[in-house]
């Protein structure tokens, strides 16, 4: 009896062990709703638009990762990556390249403190270059014209607003971890703007 | 001696995992694992929320969510003997529960407002660094458990 315990007990220890490696340094699931309504026309809508995006390349940062589709979470929050080496395009937006404002979000840590895509995101600086990969191979050249720093939980009417100008938006987290809410207490948002030349 | 060791660590290790659980404010009334009413059926288990054989389905006669009372009979619309006001970590019957996750409006699907959520979604969630100390303690207290374990299975199948 002693010993099915035990055997128990060290398998449950091995599992934890293996869940807890796997969820704090590879996966990073993220409770998405399904949409309603209104919502899933868009994303039909979206569907069938050329000029998805592929990758994302920052040359000076020496960022280059695949770009996921996310769309929003229980809190109403645009979705994560569920990994901290993609970045997440928000689907219900505008695409990069098209009129108005396109998101694409991406971890500054894993659950061990690793460096997650956009570690570096805040060592960006105003008129460097960020380049979108389409599904179609075409590339779409940006140049950052803004460096924000937002409160987490700050309205984001100002900050999504619309745009004439296609404007990609790089979001990661940012200032202090605290326990109480989850997550960092601040946002850095990077505004880009697609480049005429 | 290393029963003691076992024992100890075996306590961390629940420890640690039961501190990564939500601290979720009582909600008056409540209702059964998975249900945020008498309504339906549990989200966990399958079971009836009304703790009967047969789910109540849909909302009661007169009302319209399961909070508040019914306009017809006025019984309490969570099918139980009381009323819910909001739930906890709700403000308002739309969107979700920010302590539990679950539905404002008492039911398992939320009511959302479309237009803003389409025009103001929230700012992503991108790091989960700040649960690296809790993370590193439950990977080496499960794997210290695991090793102990394992020593002790293969010493007792070599002395049998």
């Amino acid at each position: 009896m002693k010993k099915i315990l035990i055997l128990i007990v060290t398998l449950i220890s091995m599992a934890a062990f293996v869940g807890i490696i796997l969820r704090g340094s590879i996966y990073s699931p993220e409770e998405e709703i399904t949409p309603p309504n209104a919502l899933s026309k868009i994303e039909e809508q979206q569907a069938k638009l050329p000029g998805h995006s592929s990758r994302l390349f920052i040359p000076i940062l020496k960022i280059d990762a695949q770009v996921q589709e996310v769309g929003i979470t229980k809190k109403g929050n645009i979705g994560a990556p569920n990994n901290f080496t993609d970045v997440g395009w928000y689907k219900y937006g505008p695409l990069p390249g098209n009129s108005g404002t396109a998101v694409i979000g991406g971890h500054i840590d894993n659950g061990f403190s690793f460096p997650g895509v956009f570690k570096k995101l805040n060592d960006i600086s105003i008129g460097d270059d960020v380049y979108i990969e389409t599904k179609e191979g075409d590339t779409l050249h940006f140049v950052v014209k803004n460096i924000t720093t937002y409160d987490y939980n700050s309205p984001t009417e100002s900050i999504f607003a619309k745009s004439d100008e296609p404007t990609l938006l790089l979001i990661t987290c940012t200032g202090n971890w605290v326990n109480a809410i989850r997550t960092h207490d601040k946002r850095l948002v990077v505004t880009t703007v697609l480049s005429k030349k | 001696m290393n029963k003691k060791i076992f024992l100890f660590l075996l306590f961390a290790l629940i420890s640690g995992g039961l501190m990564d659980v939500n601290k979720v404010s009582a909600a008056e009334p409540t209702f059964p694992s998975g249900c945020s009413s008498a309504l339906g059926f549990s989200i966990t288990t399958g079971s009836s929320c009304n703790g009967t054989t047969s789910a109540t389905i849909g909302f009661l006669p007169g009302c319209v969510t399961a909070i508040g009372y019914s306009i017809i009979t006025g019984q309490a619309c969570s099918g139980g003997t009381l009323p819910i006001q909001y739930l906890s970590g709700c403000s308002s019957v739309l969107g979700y529960s920010t302590i539990t996750g679950a539905a404002c409006n008492g039911t398992n699907f939320a009511t959302l407002s479309p237009t803003e959520i389409v025009i103001n979604p929230g700012l992503p969630t991108t790091g989960e660094g700040g649960n690296a100390p809790l993370n590193v303690a439950i990977s080496f207290v499960s794997a210290a458990l695991a090793a102990i374990g394992i020593a002790y299975l293969v010493r007792k199948n070599r002395l049998a």
